[in-house]
């Protein structure tokens, strides 16, 4: 009785096995292969955005309040220039054109002032912005790997 | 072309190596789209459905628990993505009612099935597996072709152990009824 039904079953697994013709394009795996590649290197590109924005930010903080510490604090009196001590009153009286210059611009702004410290700021965001776009755009097309 | 066991390309794509995937693709693309076509029988869809059912696992393979088979794995995903993506359309088939086999034996069924040419054998079939309603031509795909074990297409379809059994006892009763049917009709034309 088992022989029996293990034979008809044979049968029916030889029918089904003839019977097969369900099979995928040619180029199936050639298509998933390529998506798989193209995520790798979407990501690898991402990764690398991320992380080159993340130091360059950091590496350009630092530098400024360096740079600028570095200024106001250290004596340049040894040089024998006219130069003495930068205080924030004398960046006042060096800038009073740039400062016309925003008030004018800044029309409706015109009443309020901008302290020396603000003018600095806005300039150093604005260079950092163009210095960014500049360097992404000699950096993006390339392939990185870290 | 011999195919190394899962495993060893697994642990390959999870050591970087992306191009042994290709590897685990071209073994189960066959079973892989004869699934997604048993549950949406839309070649184009079924293509679909496998594509991004691979991609699916690529996505996941760090989840795989190496335990089990990577191949009932993959296809649980891919039954799971085309049951989710089918479309709710109600598919016109002659449904083959429960007919009890009485007028002829299975073993008559069989010696009738092997007096027809072997092309004449595989339109027959293929007209039954088509007339089975869609997760029925699955587990006979599964069973039969795939060779699968019980506990496997219980794994990848969700259905207990003693559901696929008695599901696989019915499917096999209704292809036999559907066997001797054409075979009935060829007759009469003849």
């Amino acid at each position: 009785m088992e022989k029996d039904i293990n034979n008809r079953d044979d049968c029916l697994k030889n029918l089904i096995k003839k019977s097969t013709n369900e099979k995928p394009s040619i180029d199936f795996t050639e298509k998933i292969m390529q998506k798989i590649e193209a995520g790798i290197e979407t990501e690898s590109i991402e990764n690398y955005e991320k992380s080159y924005q993340k130091w360059w930010w950091l590496l350009v903080v630092i530098s400024t309040v360096t740079l600028f510490s570095f200024l106001l604090m250290f004596d340049w009196s040894f040089l024998n220039f006219q130069i003495e001590k930068p205080n924030l009153d004398q960046i006042n009286t060096i800038i009073p054109d740039i400062q016309k210059f925003f008030q004018s611009v800044m029309g409706l702004l015109s009443n309020l002032k901008f302290s020396s410290i603000s003018i600095i700021i806005l300039g150093t965001i604005i260079m950092l912005v163009f210095i960014d776009k500049f360097i992404k755009r000699y950096s993006v097309d390339k392939k990185y790997v870290f | 072309m011999k195919y190394k066991k899962d495993i060893y390309y697994v642990e390959k794509v999870l050591n970087g190596d992306t191009s042994a995937f290709a590897y685990l693709v071209n073994k189960h693309k066959e079973m892989a789209f004869i699934i997604a076509n048993r549950i949406v029988r839309n070649k184009e869809d079924a293509e679909e459905i496998a594509q991004d059912s691979f991609l699916k696992a690529y996505q996941a393979i760090e989840k795989f628990k190496k335990e089990a088979k990577f191949s009932t794995w993959l296809y649980r995903i891919i039954y799971n993505t085309a049951i989710s993506k089918t479309r709710k359309k109600k598919i016109e088939f002659s449904a083959i009612e429960d007919q009890i086999i009485n007028n002829y034996s299975i073993d008559e069924i069989v010696e009738n099935v092997n007096q027809l040419s072997d092309e004449e054998q595989k339109i027959q079939i293929d007209n039954a597996i088509e007339k089975l309603e869609e997760k029925d031509s699955l587990l006979i795909k599964l069973f039969y072709l795939n060779e699968s074990t019980i506990d496997e297409i219980s794994e990848i379809t969700g259905l207990t152990n003693s559901n696929v059994k008695v599901k696989l006892h019915r499917i096999r009763k209704k292809i036999y009824v559907e066997l001797q049917n054409s075979f009935q009709t060829e007759l009469n034309v003849v």
